[in-house]
């Protein structure tokens, strides 16, 4: 008998922290209306870019649905977005990023001028909301593949510091990433059915919502990426360390997709399979390193691991999440025990929001006489089309009454 | 009504983990494990058949079942605490009855099988009784009415056996 995506409370739980840890749907469209917003704005007439935009568009996460919390505090959104200048190649790094700081703030009372901070590599537009949008200027490279760029380095804080420019292809992996981890399956319609109902629940008292809209829809891989991302952030927001970096996990989800049923397996077959390449290069006393597919000068890992101490502090926390999971699902285990396990991974907060969730959903089915039920025992949670149906009963209490 | 011997097939059909351990004329006690997602609870499920079903209310004669092992937390601060939704046990409080229906509705009858209705029912209570353990919280629904007297009769001896009815 085949399961229906979320039958299993394990999987319902993991739909809705990864549900509740992501930008939700109606904020990814928002985002999209800010970035082409920001794109205009640096077209207007006295910006210094004027003319000189070719185009916006979203890389990283936003580019492939994978957007979660920030690390520092929930609510807080990082948005990527790749601005593409006509600027003349070998244009000063330092330059490229002061005229795009400059384009954006505009003068003093204009729309962005107290929400900008020039960056290293880019420049950060603060929302009042708690997103934070991440601008990367970018000069096209001819000769090379489709939207090959130079990106700019140059810290503002460190001017002892040579800047430089790195090459880099964001978009022609988010092609490779898309291809590899297309789904059509129905996990992906059952997961967006769900984040779509999540979504109107929390942003109906502000904003006008259209539920339709995707990007709800997501695959099992890119579910368990963003799971893998807050298992990340829960573990590194107690140290005082750089994280891995969104772009190598991404990768590794990339090369390994495989779309699954189940979220738990997709969670654990990524985990494993990250695992084992960091463990792999570990073993040969060696830093684990990935580059872009499509830009062998775009090295996923220059900034992580710097040690193999790095390396290894993760792979660890990749142990704690395979072996909880494993545990979870083969074991005699309670909801308060599965919750205080998963809390000590994607955080108490999310957690205790999702086992509500899957509460309220149980109580609803057990009220409406909608649970369904294996033969032998099991309660089925997920699409009504296995299992057996009982009849609507009411919990009474008190004391029996004679016999 | 149904018959013992249509409770005790049906039973063996639906839920072979609820092996019936007891029988004698009109009862019968089915002891086993139910697993409603992850954890295992050992539960008893206790059946008298009335000798004159017209002279029984449904409350009176229904299926009585016990979560055996682990035995039920009480918890006085969560909603609709100590433990929601049971008959409470005066002869050995630590092992109440659970209230998985409406007698006065009835939502179960004596034409009912207890494979398709009492342990389904009973899956669904312990499924809602983790969650009511995790957050404190009772989402399974259910009302309160007046209590009734304790129950008198038709109890398991120490040892399993069965005993009759007064």
């Amino acid at each position: 008998m085949t399961s229906a995506p979320f039958d299993d409370p394990l999987d319902r739980i993991l739909m809705e922290i990864a549900i509740r840890v992501q930008l939700p749907p109606s904020k990814h469209d928002l985002a999209c209306q800010r970035y082409l917003a920001v794109a205009e704005y640096v077209e207007r007439n006295g910006s210094p870019l004027k003319d000189k935009i070719n185009r916006f568009y979203p890389q990283g996460s936003m580019a492939i649905g994978a957007t979660i919390a920030a690390r520092r505090k929930d609510e807080e959104y990082d948005i990527d977005i790749v601005a593409e200048l006509t600027l003349p190649l070998g244009s000063d790094a330092e330059e490229v990023l002061d005229i795009l700081f400059d384009a954006i703030r505009g003068e003093p009372g204009s729309r962005y001028y107290n929400m900008v901070k020039r960056r290293t590599r880019c420049i950060t537009i603060y929302y009042a909301d708690g997103m934070h949008m991440d601008i990367t200027p970018a000069i096209l490279r001819p000769n090379r593949l489709q939207r090959t760029s130079d990106i700019f380095h140059d810290d503002p804080d460190e001017k002892s510091e040579t800047p430089y420019t790195l090459l880099m292809n964001a978009w022609g992996f988010i092609q490779v990433y898309k291809h590899n981890t297309a789904d059509t399956t129905a996990f992906a319609d059952a997961y967006a059915k769900n984040a779509r109902a999540f979504d109107i629940r929390v942003e109906a008292e502000t904003e006008d919502v259209d539920p339709q809209e995707d990007p709800a829809r997501k695959s099992s891989d890119t579910v368990a990426l963003q799971l893998l991302k807050r298992m990340r952030n829960t573990k590194y927001s107690r140290r005082d360390l750089r994280m891995p970096p969104s772009i190598y996990l991404s990768k590794c989800v990339s090369d390994a997709a495989a779309p699954a049923a189940s979220l738990t397996d997709a969670v654990l077959h990524h985990a494993k399979n990250i695992r084992g390449r960091l463990v792999e290069a570990d073993n040969r006393g060696q830093l684990v390193h990935e580059v872009n597919p499509t830009c062998e000068e775009d090295c996923f890992t220059d900034r992580w691991p710097e040690t193999r101490a790095d390396q290894r502090i993760f792979i660890h926390d990749l142990d704690e999440l395979i072996s909880t999971l494993t545990r979870l699902r083969r074991g005699d285990h309670s909801m308060k025990d599965m919750m205080d396990a998963l809390s000590d991974i994607f955080g108490a907060p999310p957690v205790k929001a999702a086992v509500r969730a899957v509460q309220d959903h149980v109580g609803t089915a057990s009220q409406r006489g909608q649970t369904r039920h294996r033969a032998g025992g099991g309660i089925l949670l997920g699409t009504p089309s296995i299992g057996r149906l009982a009849p609507t009963s009411t919990n009474m209490g008190g004391k029996l009454p004679s016999r | 009504m149904k018959s013992i011997d249509e409770q005790v097939t049906a039973m063996e059909a639906l839920y072979p983990n609820l092996p019936l351990i007891a029988r004698k004329d009109r009862m019968v006690l089915w002891r086993g494990h139910l697993r409603p997602y992850s954890k295992s609870y050992a539960v008893e499920i206790f059946y008298q058949t009335p000798l004159f079903p017209e002279v029984f209310s449904i409350a009176g004669v229904q299926p009585l079942v016990q979560i055996i092992d682990p035995a039920l937390e009480r918890h006085a601060s969560y909603e609709e605490g100590p433990i929601p939704h049971i008959y409470e046990n005066g002869k050995d409080p630590d092992y109440p009855f659970l209230c998985l229906f409406d007698p006065d509705v009835p939502e179960w009858t004596l034409d009912d099988l207890i494979a398709q209705t009492t342990i389904p029912w009973t899956e669904r209570w312990l499924l809602n009784y983790e969650f009511w353990l995790a957050t404190g919280l009772w989402r399974g629904g259910g009302r309160h009415p007046g209590y009734a007297d304790a129950p008198k009769s038709a109890v398991r001896t120490d040892d399993g056996d069965l005993k009759g009815a007064a």
